[in-house]
């Protein structure tokens, strides 16, 4: 049974498809990438996973489950953590507080635990830092971990989000372009970690990402979309071979 | 000054007053107001019991707008209905360290009613909905004569704890003082917690707080209410101290005052919560002092007083948000900062 099953999803925006009749299957430990031209679709497949967009047809299972439907914060307590393509980090707060976010579904302190702080309230805060400790330390952000999140680049920011969506625990990781915007060396250190969570932790990741580079020597898998539609799928080798997938991205010729 | 301050747990890290020498000073300071009815006159003592009301009131209007990021303009209607349920409670023979806290529940209970618009609400749509408030629990107040007295107001007896009378200043100081010092600890407790986390977090980015399995509407209903208590419990010391009070005591107007101690002070800072309630509260006795000071050289003054002094907190408030937007709490971070590193400021 694959972890994630897309089958024939479709979505619309008034005249517009955006998404046509998709299937995508992300196995347990698997690492697949959606690639495919501006306006694709890609992030909108990942909206309606992550349960921001519901589709209009078609169903989503995650783990057997039926999810098409769930709110957002539902899935999130499955087992599914996303990353956003513009970066959605609690601006105003440190690193290890946006980690702690994670966390906040598995926490139980209420108002009174909490403001009265001695006690349980202070047990659970510390058993949850050590969690999230271990998470700076496999992304080596220790340095930033008292940083208010806005002061820092744009390259760290993009990695404290990955361990916001780490801290959750998830058994299934949406990246939505992970290294938009990086440099090559930023770039590197983005494709080591990602690499890392899929191996060490087992992850599932689904991954839209618009570097051929990246794409083609991380996945395990590719699946191609153009105008809401998918066009191939398969290993790297094999997509890249794809006489439709190159017209997608170079154009007909003349 | 201060280096090499190592920590080798995370209870160490995650403390307040993280130094020896912060929690001599906090000490220090916690002594000196104790011993401050010693040496003030009843009419500072007035003054000093006003701060540490607007203190609780602002630091509960801080909780919502400043780190929950629900702007309010209903405070003034939160603090009447805490007052006017510690009259009912205490008319009633409910002894003072009952009706305190019950009067903040009765508010929160009134705030999360008035909390729901934030369910579809944002920014300034949902200030003119807490504005709302404002005039149906005014109207209310003004209306249901036989509980409020309506536009004549009700008298309060002053709160007596173990046959003890507090019917002065001097010794209401007391129990406000305790009031303050506590719910300022809760407050700071809160936001390094779980929940006060979820506030923040839900100020920066709700939609992405939502996708990390935060319960977005419950969580500010929960500010709504937490806020609304803090303000509740203000409004029924301010009863309390009072001793009379009427649709009068609660306009508009301390809102607003409000508002402006939170910009002033800091948004989401509970120090600056404390410091921009003094600065407020402060700045027309200031003001007083000082024309009082120029009378004799210019005698027309005293007459402009009432207009002086709206003049002035209009202006603090613009200068503040051009030269500290950040509020005093962060220029007070800096300084800290600049000490640290003394004399070796790189």
């Amino acid at each position: 049974m694959a972890r994630l099953e897309i089958a024939q999803v479709s979505l619309r925006f008034g005249g517009v498809y955006a998404l046509q009749d998709v299937s995508v299957q992300v196995g347990a430990g698997e690492l697949v990438a959606i690639i495919g031209p501006n306006g694709a679709g890609k992030t909108s497949l990942v909206n309606c996973v992550s349960g921001v967009y519901r589709p209009l047809v078609g169903r989503i299972h995650f783990e057997g489950q039926d999810i098409t439907r769930l709110a957002p914060a539902a899935r999130t307590r499955l087992g599914l953590a996303r990353t956003f393509q513009n970066i959605a980090l609690f601006k105003g707060m440190t690193v290890l507080d946006n980690l702690l976010i994670g966390r906040h579904f598995r926490q139980k302190t209420g108002v009174l635990a909490g403001g009265i702080y001695y006690g349980p309230g202070r047990r659970e805060e510390i058993a949850q830092r050590r969690v999230v400790e271990e998470i700076i330390d496999f992304l080596e952000i220790e340095h930033i971990r008292k940083k208010i999140v806005h002061t820092l680049p744009y390259g760290l920011q993009k990695r404290v989000e990955l361990a916001r969506a780490l801290a959750l625990e998830p058994k299934l990781l949406l990246l939505d372009e992970p290294m938009a915007g990086m440099n090559a060396e930023e770039k590197e250190d983005m494709a080591r970690f990602i690499l890392d969570v899929n191996e060490e932790k087992g992850t599932s990741i689904l991954m839209i990402e618009h570097d051929m580079g990246v794409v083609m020597d991380l996945s395990h898998r590719i699946y191609v979309l153009n105008f809401g539609k998918k066009i191939a799928e398969g290993e790297p080798a094999l997509v890249r071979g794809n006489r439709e997938v190159q017209l997608a991205y170079l154009g007909a010729e003349a | 000054m201060r280096c090499g301050d190592f920590r080798t747990t995370y209870a160490e890290d995650m403390a307040i007053f993280d130094s020896a020498l912060a929690r001599g000073l906090l000490a220090a300071l916690l002594v000196l107001l104790v011993l401050l009815p010693l040496l003030a006159t009843g009419y500072w003592l007035d003054v000093t019991n006003r701060i540490g009301i607007a203190v609780i009131a602002a630091t509960g209007l801080n909780i919502l707008t400043g780190f929950t990021g629900q702007i309010s303009l209903g405070n003034a209607a939160f603090l009447a209905v805490g007052a006017y349920s510690t009259a009912a409670l205490t008319a009633r023979g409910v002894p003072f360290l009952i009706a305190v806290p019950s009067s903040g529940l009765i508010s929160a209970l009134v705030g999360m009613i008035f909390g729901f618009p934030s369910l579809r609400l944002k920014g300034l749509y949902l200030a003119i909905a807490t504005l709302a408030a404002h005039f149906i629990v005014e109207f209310t107040v003004v209306h249901w004569e036989s509980m409020t007295g309506g536009v004549n107001g009700i008298g309060i007896d002053p709160p007596k704890l173990f046959g003890y009378a507090f019917d002065e200043d001097r010794k209401l100081y007391f129990p406000i003082l305790a009031a303050t010092v506590a719910m300022l600890w809760f407050a700071k407790n809160l936001f390094r917690t779980r929940v006060g986390k979820a506030f923040v977090a839900i100020r920066d980015q709700d939609i992405s707080a939502e996708v990390m399995g935060v319960a977005v509407f419950r969580h500010k209903l929960l500010s709504f209410a937490v806020s609304s208590f803090y303000v509740g419990v203000a409004g029924s010391l301010l009863a309390y101290q009072a001793r009379i009070i009427s649709p009068e005591n609660f306009p508009l107007g301390v809102a607003i005052d409000q508002l402006g101690m939170i910009i002033i002070g800091g948004l989401g800072s509970i120090l600056g919560s404390v410091l921009g309630a003094i600065f407020i509260t402060l700045l027309p006795e200031a003001l007083r002092l000082l024309t009082g000071a120029l009378a004799g050289s210019f005698p027309g003054l005293v007459q402009l007083f009432a207009s002086l002094k709206l003049g002035v907190f209009g202006l603090a408030i613009v200068l503040f948000l051009i030269f500290e937007p950040d509020g005093m709490a962060a220029r007070w971070h800096r300084i800290k900062a600049y000490w640290k590193l003394y004399p070796f400021s790189y």
